[in-house]
C-alpha cells in the first residue's frame, strides 16, 4: 500500500462515529422493530412470537387504523401541494421584488423557526376557538362563527393549515435555486421574445425542478410523521378522530397501552408507505425534473 | 460589538432596499412590480399577526383574550408572566428552561463535532465503499423516526437512559442526524481539495488537516448545524414525551403541555405568556445568525 | 467571517460549561443510595390535582417533614392528562416514585403485567390498615390477596342540582331519578327556554353514563369473568338510542357547547356556570370545586337507573389509591409507608386536605372531618344516597384502558349523531376482539 492509499484510507477512521450511532441507533433498531412487530408483547410482561397477527388485526379489527391512515392521507395531501405551492409562489414573486428580498426572506422564514412546537399548537387552538382570533376577525367582516375545532370536517384543515404556515423553510431553497440560474438564459429567452410569462414557464420552472423535487420528498417524509400539531390542537386527534394521524395512533399503541409489538407493526406501515410514496415520486421524477448537466 | 454593528447595518440595507423597492414598485409603468409587492405584503401580514397577537394577548388578562382582534392590550399586565412563570407543575419556569439547555447544548456540540469529522471523512477521501456508505447515509436521511422510537425506546430502556438527555446527547455524538453529515459534505465541496494537498505535502497528517485547515474555513456551516439542531431540539415534543417522565426533567415543550391539561386550570393568559417565553429562545437565536440559517439551508438544497 | 468565530467560539464555550455541568449532576444522582444508609431518606411522592388538591398535598408534607426531619419528600404533581403514561413507562424503567398516587381502575392492568412492582400493604406495620373498611379494601385495593394500594377517599358519581334552576322553572327535585324522568323534565325545561337544559353532559360524563347503564342492565360488570359479554345487544343498542334522544329532546346541550378540553374544567362549563343547566353529573371529589365556583344553591341527587336495571346502584369507588414501590431501599419504602399513613389516617392531616381527595375513607380521618364540620353537606349526603345500592366489583376487563377508550369512541360516535345499530354492533365486535387479547387469569 503506497502513502497515498494509506491516507486515504483514514476515511474509515474518521466515519466511525457516524458508523458507531448508524449500526446503534438506526440500523439494529429498525430490524428491532420488525422483529417486534411479529410479538405481541406489553411493556411490563414478556413478548409472545404471534406471527403476522398484528398485521392481519391493522386490517381487520383496528377500526382506528384505516381511519388514522384516511386522516394522514388526507393530511399529506392537504399539507404538501398547499405548502409547496405557496412557497414557490412567495420566492418568485421576492425574486422579482429587485430589492427587499432579504427582509421579505428573513420574515417568511420566521415561523419555521418556531417549527410546529408545542408554544406554536397552542397558539393555533387560542386562535380557533369558539371566541378565538380567527371567529373574531370572521365576526368583524359579518361572517358568523365556524366551530373550527369541534367539526369534523373543519378541523384537519385547521391543523394542515399550522403546517402551510411554515412554507418559509421550503422558500428559501426556491429563492437560493432562483438565484442560481444563470441571467444569460433569460438574456436569450428575451431576444427570442418571450414575454414575462413564458420565461416563467419556460425558463424558472424547469430550472427549478430540482429544489421542486427535493422539497417534495422532504416535506411528504415529515408530513407522514406529523404528531405535535395534532396532537395539541386538537386534544390527541379529535373530535371523533378527525385529526387521528397514523402518528398519534403508534403512539397511544406503544406509549399508552404499550403495546410495544403492535406498535411496532404500526410503525413499519407507515415506513412502508413512506418508502413507496417517495420510490413513487423518485420514479415521477425522471419525467419531470431537469438536472443541469 | 462588531456582531451589532454589523445587523444594525445589515437591518439599514434591507429596510433601505425594501423602501426602494415599494418606491420602484409604486413608481410609473410597473404595474407587475406593485401587484406581487401588495400580495407579498398581504401574505407577510397573515403569517405575522398570529405571532404579534400572540406577543399582545400575553400582556392582556384572561377575559380580554378571546373574543378581541387587537394586538394592543386594552389593559397592560404582566399578570400572565408572573403566575404562569411561578406556577407550573412543582417547579419556576427557569427550572423547565434550564432543563431544556442542560438537554439541548450537549446535543448541539455533538452535532457539530461529529457531523464535521465524519463528513470531512467522506468527503475527503477515496477509499473503497466509500460511495455506498455514503448512499447509505443519505438514504438514512429519509429513514422516518416514527419507526425507530419504539426500539430506541426499549434499548434506552435496556440502558437505563429513560428518562435522561442521554437519548438526545449520545446520538448527536455519533452522527445520527444525518441532515448535518450532509450539510458539511456539501460545504467541504465547495472547498478546493488543493488546499488539503498542500497540506499534506507541509507534512500534516489527515487530522491536522482537518484541525488546522478545514475546520477554521467552516465556521460557518458548522455554526449553522449548531443553530439548526438547536431549533430542532428545542422545539422538539414527539421525542421527549416517550424519554422524559418526571416532572423535574421536563422540557419547555413538555412544561408547556402541562398548562393546557384538561385535568388543569386552564388559564390562558398565564399559558400564552409562557408560550412566548418559550418561542423567544429560538426567535432570538434567528435574529442574529439568520444569514447562517438560509445559507445553510440555501447549502444543502443546492448541490446534488 | 468574524462574526462566526465569535459566536461560534462563545457557543463552544457554553457547551462545555453545560456538558461539565450536565456530567457532575447526573453523576450526582448516584447519591440517593447513598443517602439512604444514612439518617436521612429521600422519596419521590407524585400525584395529579387541580390547584386546591395540589396546595392542600403540599401542607400536608409539610407538616409529615416537620414531624419526621429525617424524611424529605420530593414532590411531583401536575394534571391528569399523560400521568398514566408517565407513570406505566417510570414502572417500566423502574423509574417510578416510591409513593404514587394510582386510579384505581389501573391496578389490575398493572398487576396483570406484574406482580413485584407495588408493596403489599398488608405487610407494612407503619400503616394502620384497620382503619379502613376490609370490604372497600377487598372489593377495589386487592388483588389475589396482595394489598396493592390504600384509598384516598371515598368517591360516588352524583347528579349535582343548580336548586335555582329547578325553582325557576317550577320543577320539583327528584331524589333519585330514571331516565324517562329525565326526558319528561327535560322536554318541558328547553320548551319553556331553548337556552336551558336538564342535563349538562360532556364526553367524560356520557363514559360513565354509558357504564352505570350497562352495569346496571348487565348485573354488574358488563363482562364475565373470563371476558365475554355479560349484556344483550338490544341492551347495548337501547342505551345508545336512550344517548339519542337526549339529544334530540334537547334534555343536553347540542354536542359542540359540550367540547370539555376547548372550554375548561367541569364547572366552568358556561352552560353550567351561567345557571342555564339543571343539573351536572360528577364525582363528589370534585365538589370542592362546584361550590367553590358555583353562583347559585347546590344540591344532590341520586345518579339515574335504568328501567331494566339488575342491579339498582350507582359507582361507588376510591377515588384513587396510594401505593408504595416495591424495587427500593427499605428505609424508603418504610419512609413511604409511613407518609401514606400520615397522609390518610392523622387527623392533622386530614383536616389540611378537606375532601380534595373525597370523603376521607380512613375512618379516623373521616371522623375528625365530620366533627369539624369540614364535609360539606352535599358531599356527604350523595355518599349517602349513593350507598342506597352497590355493585359488584368492577371486572378487570371492564377497567382496561383500551376497553375504556373503546366505549368511550363508541358513545362520541352516537354523539356525534351515527346509528346507534351500527355502533352498538362495532363496539361488540370491537369488545370481543380486546377481551381476547387481553389477559386477566
Amino acid at each position: 500500500m503506497n502513502r497515498a492509499q494509506r491516507y486515504h484510507n483514514m476515511g474509515y477512521v474518521y466515519l466511525i462515529p457516524w458508523i458507531v450511532g448508524f449500526l446503534v441507533f438506526q440500523l439494529f433498531p429498525l430490524g428491532y422493530s420488525l422483529v417486534l412487530s411479529f410479538y405481541k408483547y406489553p411493556l411490563l410482561g414478556e413478548p409472545t412470537f404471534v406471527g403476522v397477527r398484528n398485521y392481519v388485526k391493522m386490517f381487520t379489527t383496528d377500526p382506528n387504523f384505516m381511519q388514522s391512515v384516511r386522516v394522514t392521507f388526507l393530511y399529506v395531501v392537504l399539507v404538501v401541494p398547499t405548502k409547496i405551492i405557496f412557497a414557490l409562489m412567495v420566492a418568485l414573486l421576492s425574486n422579482m421584488s429587485v430589492r427587499g428580498v432579504g427582509l421579505f426572506r428573513m420574515l417568511f422564514y420566521l415561523p419555521s423557526i418556531f417549527g410546529s412546537s408545542v408554544a406554536i399548537s397552542i397558539l393555533w387552538r387560542s386562535m380557533f376557538l369558539k371566541r378565538g382570533l380567527v371567529n373574531s376577525l370572521l365576526s368583524l367582516l359579518g361572517v358568523p362563527a365556524f366551530p373550527w375545532l369541534t367539526s369534523t370536517s373543519l378541523a384537519l384543515p385547521v391543523v394542515a393549515s399550522l403546517q402551510v404556515w411554515q412554507f418559509g423553510s421550503s422558500m428559501v431553497i426556491f429563492l437560493a435555486g432562483l438565484k442560481q440560474i444563470p441571467t444569460d438564459y433569460y438574456d436569450s429567452a428575451r431576444i427570442d421574445g418571450a414575454n414575462p410569462w413564458q420565461m416563467l414557464l419556460r425558463v424558472t420552472l424547469p430550472l427549478l425542478t430540482p429544489m421542486i423535487f427535493f422539497n417534495v420528498v422532504m416535506q411528504t417524509i415529515l408530513a407522514f410523521q406529523d404528531f405535535t400539531a395534532p396532537f395539541i390542537v386538537t386534544n390527541r386527534g379529535g373530535p371523533l378522530h378527525a385529526t387521528y394521524v397514523l402518528g398519534i395512533h403508534i403512539y397511544n399503541h406503544a406509549f399508552t397501552y404499550f403495546n410495544m409489538g403492535y406498535g411496532s407493526g404500526l410503525s413499519w406501515m407507515l415506513f412502508l408507505v413512506i418508502m413507496f410514496f417517495t420510490a413513487l415520486i423518485f420514479r415521477s421524477s425522471r419525467r419531470w425534473v431537469h438536472y443541469e448537466s | 460589538m462588531k456582531v451589532d454593528r454589523n445587523l444594525s447595518a445589515r437591518v439599514e440595507a434591507t429596510v433601505h432596499g425594501f423602501i426602494t423597492g415599494l418606491k420602484t414598485a409604486f413608481g410609473p409603468g410597473n404595474r407587475v412590480s406593485l401587484i406581487s409587492y401588495s400580495v407579498l405584503v398581504v401574505v407577510l401580514i397573515v403569517q405575522i399577526y398570529p405571532l404579534l397577537w400572540l406577543l399582545g394577548s400575553s400582556f392582556k388578562p384572561t377575559q380580554e383574550i378571546f373574543g378581541s382582534v387587537s394586538i394592543i392590550p386594552r389593559e397592560f399586565t404582566v399578570r400572565g408572566y408572573i403566575r404562569g412563570w411561578l406556577g407550573i407543575g412543582n417547579y419556576v419556569f427557569g427550572r423547565y428552561i434550564y432543563n431544556t439547555l442542560l438537554m439541548v447544548l450537549p446535543t448541539i456540540a455533538g452535532s457539530m463535532a461529529s457531523s464535521a469529522v465524519v463528513a470531512f471523512g467522506f468527503a475527503r477521501f477515496n477509499f473503497r465503499g466509500r460511495r455506498l456508505l455514503f448512499a447509505l447515509m443519505i438514504s438514512t436521511l429519509m429513514l422516518p423516526n416514527t419507526v425507530l422510537i419504539v426500539p430506541r425506546y426499549l434499548l434506552f430502556r435496556m440502558l437505563g437512559w429513560l428518562d435522561t438527555y442521554w437519548t438526545f446527547i449520545v446520538p448527536a455524538w455519533t452522527a445520527s442526524y444525518p441532515f448535518f453529515i450532509f450539510l458539511m459534505v456539501q460545504f467541504y465541496r465547495g472547498l478546493p481539495r488543493e488546499l488539503d494537498e498542500s497540506a499534506r505535502i507541509d507534512g500534516c497528517n489527515s487530522f491536522q488537516v482537518l484541525s488546522r485547515i478545514i475546520v477554521p474555513l467552516s465556521r460557518a456551516a458548522i455554526l449553522a448545524c449548531g443553530l439548526f439542531q438547536f431549533v430542532w431540539r428545542w422545539n422538539d415534543f414527539f421525542n421527549v414525551l416517550v424519554y422524559i417522565n418526571s416532572v423535574e426533567k421536563y422540557p419547555v415543550a413538555l412544561a408547556l403541555r402541562l398548562t393546557i391539561d384538561v385535568g388543569a386550570n386552564v388559564q390562558w393568559n398565564n399559558v400564552i405568556a409562557m408560550s412566548v417565553v418559550a418561542i423567544v429562545p429560538p426567535a432570538l437565536m434567528y435574529a442574529f445568525t439568520q444569514r447562517y440559517f438560509v445559507e445553510g439551508v440555501a447549502t444543502t438544497g443546492l448541490k446534488g | 467571517m468574524r462574526n462566526g468565530r465569535t459566536l461560534l467560539q462563545r457557543l463552544i464555550v457554553v457547551v462545555l460549561l453545560a456538558t461539565f455541568t450536565l456530567v457532575g449532576w447526573a453523576g450526582g444522582k448516584s447519591e440517593e443510595e447513598a443517602e439512604a444508609a444514612e439518617e436521612q431518606v429521600s422519596v419521590r411522592f407524585s400525584w395529579w390535582g387541580g390547584q386546591g388538591r395540589h396546595e392542600a398535598t403540599l401542607e400536608a408534607l409539610d407538616l409529615f417533614m416537620e414531624e419526621n426531619p429525617g424524611i424529605d419528600v420530593e414532590a411531583e404533581y401536575g394534571g391528569w392528562d399523560g400521568y398514566r403514561e408517565r407513570l406505566f413507562t417510570q414502572l417500566a424503567g423502574g423509574t417510578n416514585p416510591h409513593l404514587m398516587q394510582i386510579d384505581q381502575p389501573w391496578l389490575s392492568d398493572i398487576w396483570a403485567q406484574g406482580q413485584d412492582l407495588l408493596v403489599d400493604l398488608n405487610d407494612r406495620p407503619e400503616v394502620d390498615v384497620s382503619r379502613f373498611d376490609e370490604q372497600f379494601l377487598q372489593n377495589f385495593a386487592t388483588i389475589d390477596d396482595t394489598l396493592l394500594g390504600l384509598p384516598t377517599g371515598v368517591n360516588a358519581w352524583t347528579f349535582i342540582v343548580n336548586v335555582d334552576f329547578f325553582e325557576q322553572h317550577g320543577l320539583d327535585i327528584q331524589e333519585e331519578w330514571d331516565y324517562q324522568t329525565l326526558l319528561d323534565y327535560g322536554r318541558r325545561v328547553n320548551q319553556a327556554n331553548p337556552d336551558h337544559y336538564l342535563l349538562a353532559l360532556v364526553p367524560a360524563h356520557m363514559n360513565s353514563m354509558f357504564r352505570h347503564y350497562m352495569r346496571q342492565v348487565s348485573g354488574g360488570s358488563v363482562f364475565n369473568e373470563d371476558g365475554s359479554l355479560a349484556f344483550e345487544r338490544e341492551q347495548l343498542v337501547g342505551f345508545f338510542e336512550l344517548l339519542r334522544s337526549l339529544y334530540e329532546n334537547n334534555v343536553v346541550p347540542p354536542r359542540a357547547e359540550a367540547e370539555l378540553y376547548v372550554e375548561g374544567q367541569d364547572w366552568e362549563l358556561p352552560v353550567w356556570a351561567e345557571g342555564r343547566a339543571g343539573m351536572i353529573s360528577d364525582w363528589i371529589s370534585f365538589m370542592p370545586s362546584y361550590i367553590d365556583f358555583a353562583e347559585f344553591n347546590l344540591d344532590v341527587a341520586r345518579f339515574a337507573v335504568a328501567d331494566n336495571a339488575k342491579v339498582d346502584a350507582v359507582e361507588i369507588r376510591p377515588v384513587q389509591v396510594y401505593s408504595v414501590k416495591a424495587n427500593a431501599s427499605e428505609a424508603q419504602i418504610s419512609a413511604s409507608a409511613k407518609l401514606i399513613n400520615f397522609l390518610l389516617n392523622d387527623p392533622e392531616a386530614a383536616l389540611v386536605q378537606g375532601t380534595q381527595r373525597g370523603i376521607p375513607a380512613s375512618k379516623t380521618a373521616a371522623q375528625a372531618l365530620i366533627e369539624e364540620g369540614a364535609v360539606p353537606k352535599v358531599t356527604s349526603r350523595a355518599l349517602e344516597l349513593a350507598e342506597r345500592g352497590s355493585f359488584p366489583p368492577a371486572s378487570p376487563y371492564l377497567t382496561n384502558a383500551q376497553i375504556h377508550d373503546a366505549y368511550a369512541d363508541a358513545v362520541q360516535r352516537v354523539a356525534f349523531g351515527q346509528d346507534a345499530e351500527t355502533v352498538a354492533d362495532d363496539l361488540i365486535a370491537q369488545f370481543r376482539q380486546l377481551a381476547g387479547e387481553l389477559d386477566f387469569d
